[in-house]
């Protein structure tokens, strides 16, 4: 059971460090862009 | 927009053979001349770069016997700069002709500190060429987001430009001086931008030995950079610069290549306890280390399919940073350091 739970967390670190934080910063980037479009449009 | 004075540093070391080239290179760039001041440092140089150089117009050089690398060189060259723009790049990178104004246009922001160029391995077919180019192809998009959320996580030496003010002299101990200096002007509150319509061309390693030595030495200087800059892990204070240092810098070098085996091993143990998720998982892994293994028995053959370079290509970047560790760890990385060779583009 330890050790399940240790192996998903250290997978989830990998993947989030190889993959996973490229993407965060890519939905990030989209959601800034969206909230800006909408901003300027409402002004 | 009035373009600024700009000084295109080129630290080169033994590099006769290409400077005539680099020069070429040089004087093609779109920048209008009397803007623009080329300096070569040839600190140590035994090759008879310094008196080759000398003789050239609109070329200034700087030459000392003594070797005491290339941050040492930069450092003293820097002290001669007056202009308010440097742009750093190395003596085997070829700069597309657009590459100054593309960086320049950038420093009509007063937030802008330093200006990335693009690195580009070009392609030549060979093995440690393939999976460099891939890597590199990642790493630009990569930055291209840093940039764009808000600064780039370390810039690459091979074109590189800076304001002058924010420049400091850094230890000559340094390893990796592209990176600690554009972290430096980075937590100084300056953004650090990536401009890939500005590119340096370099041919790939010359072989998977050289690519494996370059990779050491940017993993100790990994280390030794995560040490330099631990205050930036305060997210209260620097919010998004200490999020991107932490998760594409300080896990990258320091947290993931040793998580592979613990991993592998506890794979190993949940699949003999009979899980089945596991039993896959580690079949796969088993598979992409054993194709890694491959590649490594491969390595002098011309060419080497992708599907054994990307895993073999990744295998040897963590296994650096265990080979980095260590070095760094022993204190016998040397910061005076032997450019990998290169092949002929």
């Amino acid at each position: 059971m330890i050790a399940n739970i240790l192996i998903l967390l250290m997978l989830a670190i990998v993947f989030y460090t190889y993959v996973g934080y490229g993407l965060i910063v890519w939905i990030l980037l989209k959601v800034r862009k969206k909230k800006h479009h909408l901003w300027s449009s409402h002004k | 927009m009035e373009f600024p004075q700009v000084t295109l540093l080129i630290a080169a070391y033994n590099e006769r053979d290409i400077l005539m080239e680099k020069v070429r290179n040089s004087y093609a760039l779109s920048y209008p001349a009397d803007l623009l001041d080329i300096v070569f440092v040839t600190d140590g140089s035994t090759d008879g770069s310094d008196e080759m150089l000398y003789d050239l117009p609109l070329v200034r050089v700087f030459h000392l016997p003594k070797r005491e690398g290339k941050l040492a060189a930069v450092n003293r060259a820097m002290e001669k700069v007056k202009s308010p723009i440097v742009v750093l790049t190395d003596a085997n990178c070829m700069l597309n002709k657009e590459a100054l104004y593309n960086i320049v246009c950038h420093y009509n922001d007063p937030q802008v500190g330093a200006v990335s160029g693009e690195k580009r391995v070009v392609a030549t077919g060979d093995s440690s060429g393939q999976g460099e180019g891939l890597y590199w192809k990642y790493e630009s998009y990569l930055k291209k987001l840093d940039s764009e959320l808000y600064s780039v996580v370390g810039a690459a030496g091979e074109l590189f430009s800076f304001r002058r003010e924010l420049f400091k002299s850094l230890p000559t101990n340094t390893i990796i001086e592209d990176f600690v200096l554009s972290m430096d002007i980075a937590a100084k509150g300056y953004r650090v931008i990536y401009e890939p319509r500005a590119i340096a061309e370099e041919a790939p390693s010359a072989n998977l030995k050289e690519e494996w030595k370059r990779k050491v030495r940017i993993c100790a200087g990994g280390f030794q950079a995560i040490g330099v800059f631990s205050f930036l892990l305060k997210p209260n204070r620097f919010s998004i610069l200490s999020f991107q240092f932490f998760s594409h810098r300080l896990l990258r070098w320091a947290v993931a290549p040793f998580l592979l085996p613990i991993i592998f091993i506890l794979s190993a143990w949940n699949a003999h306890q009979g899980m089945v998720f596991y039993q896959y998982f580690f079949a796969v892994q088993l598979i992409a280390y054993g194709v890694a293994a491959v590649g490594l028995l491969y390595t002098k053959q011309a060419q080497l399919p992708r599907l054994v370079s990307i895993p073999f290509q990744f295998l040897m970047m963590n296994a650096a940073a265990y080979a980095g560790l260590f070095r760094f760890w022993k204190g016998n990385q040397s910061s005076v350091w032997e450019k990998a060779k290169r092949q002929t583009i």
